[in-house]
């Protein structure tokens, strides 16, 4: 087990190209961390950097207390699964699990013995003697785990490990892989594109782009602080509504075709920032939206009326895009809620729970 | 019988090459082994893509290294030990034959002459030259078949056997790359 340290680190590719920008971090020990991000965002450059797979071009990298940019990688102690669960075609379960080992000329009952030990924490016991050819794709993806596991290393990286399974068996593996992680509990970088994956999965979130970091956070941190406007929009499905307007003096927030009354909290919070007077972003999530008569009670002067667009029924609740004088406005409503495309529809911001951002920067306001 | 060749290049010396090419692919022929580099027959391609073979390979030996798969037409454009030092000028990962034949024709002359006369003497005239008035209009069929005064479906005929004759796919965009630099440096 180990505790992961980078400090500033960089990489810039021979084309120029900055893969990665003033990476700085600490991954504890035992934690499960997950950075997440668009294509091409640095994500998986960085856990190359880890493995040894990439050079570092400037600042530090420790595992533990040693200082690994010189380190080659396989002097790392590190296991790596990918994406691809392939496995060697004429090898059995057993074989595939033990090759690394026998590659670092292990001797055959030490390999016997972590194989053994793996397949029973991954329920592979009984398959051990089976070719690839005659396992499920959930039973493969288990077996690359088990060649990872085997090599008791003191950090796991994972680069996209399930984003070739079918939808049903991406969520069952995920479950798999937290339950797993509990139970050997080797500190974990898992890299992945899928938002979901990162909330369900993770001890703490790294939100990159273009090879910054831009949010460090627990995933209800993530979710419920957003520090800035592509930490907001890139987390949360349906994706989060934007709205630009400005802060009156009045304590409202205007556009050009409707006005808010903010509430005396939030309106402060953006006084004493000085915000009033200038435009901002709002950033409200879909299921901040609501269309129903409690609400509209509370704050009837910030009822919206406007058409429906789209209606998309997901079974428990209905997502519903409004046309909200040209911009498009998501809300997620119960599934009873008997709406159509065309229908004119009222609907009310849960303001209390809205995100503000400086309409310059992106960045969090409240 | 047609065969693949498959290129394991490491950047460790010793014996791990050995153990690699003998344990990963028991069914290949060992064609040539340096202390870096091995060389396989396969009687058929791999089944699964270069791309997860490199990971799993990785993942095991945890260190850089390159793979490389030769389609059977493709293979004998160029000597095996130019395609090994092609390979070393390549940036560790997994390739396709005709990214190993951009960087080896692109990295030395001699081998870019030895290609040009193997590819001549292996096609037609026209099946050369519609490649590579392919190559010239950016990949656009339509505009090449016109500037060859021929129809276009004419011209897609001679890069589909161009194509077969060579493994080489000329309405890729690596390929014509390829053959541009080939008769333009």
């Amino acid at each position: 087990m180990a505790e992961l340290t980078f400090k500033n680190v960089r990489k810039v590719f021979e084309n120029s190209v900055e893969a990665v920008n003033d990476f700085s971090l600490n991954v504890e020990d035992k934690e499960f961390l997950v950075i997440v991000g668009p294509s091409g965002c640095g994500k998986s450059t960085t856990l190359r950097m880890v493995a040894g797979l990439e050079d570092i071009t400037s600042g530090e990298l420790y595992i533990g207390d040693t200082y690994a940019n010189p380190l080659p990688a396989k002097d790392r102690d590190i296991a790596m699964v990918f994406q691809n669960y392939a496995l060697y075609p004429h090898m059995n379960v057993y074989e595939n699990m033990g090759f690394g080992l026998r590659l670092r000329k292990f001797p055959k009952h030490e390999i016997e013995r972590r194989v053994n030990d793996a397949a029973r924490i991954l329920g592979l016991e009984n398959l051990l003697d089976r070719r690839p050819k005659a396992l499920s794709g959930g039973q493969r993806q288990r077996v690359a785990l088990g060649r990872a596991i085997v090599r008791n290393a003191k950090v796991f990286l994972m680069d996209e490990p399930l984003s070739n399974l079918d939808a049903k068996l991406r969520v069952q593996m995920r479950g798999e892989i937290v339950k797993l992680h509990h139970r050997i509990e080797t500190t974990t970088i898992y890299v992945t594109h899928d938002q979901t994956e990162a909330m369900t999965m993770a001890d703490r979130i790294v939100v990159m782009r273009d090879g910054f970091i831009q949010q460090v956070g627990t995933p209800f941190e993530i979710f419920n602080r957003p520090a800035n406007l592509f930490v907001a929009g890139f987390i949360g499905t349906p994706t989060m509504n934007f709205l630009d307007g400005e802060i009156t003096s009045q304590g409202t927030f205007k556009t050009d075709d409707f006005e808010l009354v903010l509430p005396d909290e939030v309106f402060g919070t953006l006084k004493d920032q000085g915000y009033t007077g200038r435009t901002v972003t709002l950033g409200i999530r879909p299921q901040d939206v609501y269309d129903d008569r409690d609400m509209f009670d509370a704050t009837p002067e910030n009822i919206l009326e406007y058409n429906v667009e789209i209606a998309e029924l997901m079974g428990s609740e209905t997502n519903i895009t409004i046309d909200v004088a040209g911009r498009e406005v998501t809300a997620r409503v119960d599934a009873r809620t008997d709406v159509g495309i065309g229908d004119r529809i009222k609907f009310i911001f849960d303001l209390e729970n809205a995100h503000f951002f400086d309409k310059e920067n992106e960045q969090r306001i409240n | 019988m047609r065969m693949y060749e498959l290129y394991i290049h490491t950047a460790r010396q010793g014996g791990l090459i050995r153990e690699l090419a003998a344990s990963i692919w028991p069914e290949g022929e060992l064609l040539a082994l340096s202390r870096q580099t091995a060389v396989l027959q396969l009687p058929e391609a791999p089944e699964d893509s270069l791309d997860a073979y490199h990971e799993l390979i990785m993942s095991d030996v945890s260190q850089p290294f390159t793979i490389a798969l030769f389609t059977p037409q493709s293979r004998s454009l160029i000597g095996r030990k130019w395609l090994c030092r092609a390979l070393e000028r390549l940036p560790f990962g997994h390739y396709a034959d005709d990214s190993v034949l951009y960087a080896l024709n692109k990295h030395f002359a001699n081998a870019r002459k030895e290609f040009r006369r193997r590819l001549e003497n292996r096609i037609s005239k026209h099946l050369l030259e519609s490649a590579l008035a392919l190559a010239h209009a950016d990949l656009n069929a339509t505009l090449a078949a016109k500037r060859l005064y021929v129809h276009r479906n004419t011209l897609l005929y001679r890069l589909r056997q161009f194509k077969l004759q060579t493994g080489l796919d000329p309405q890729r965009f690596r390929t014509a790359a390829l053959l541009d630099l080939l008769y333009t440096l």
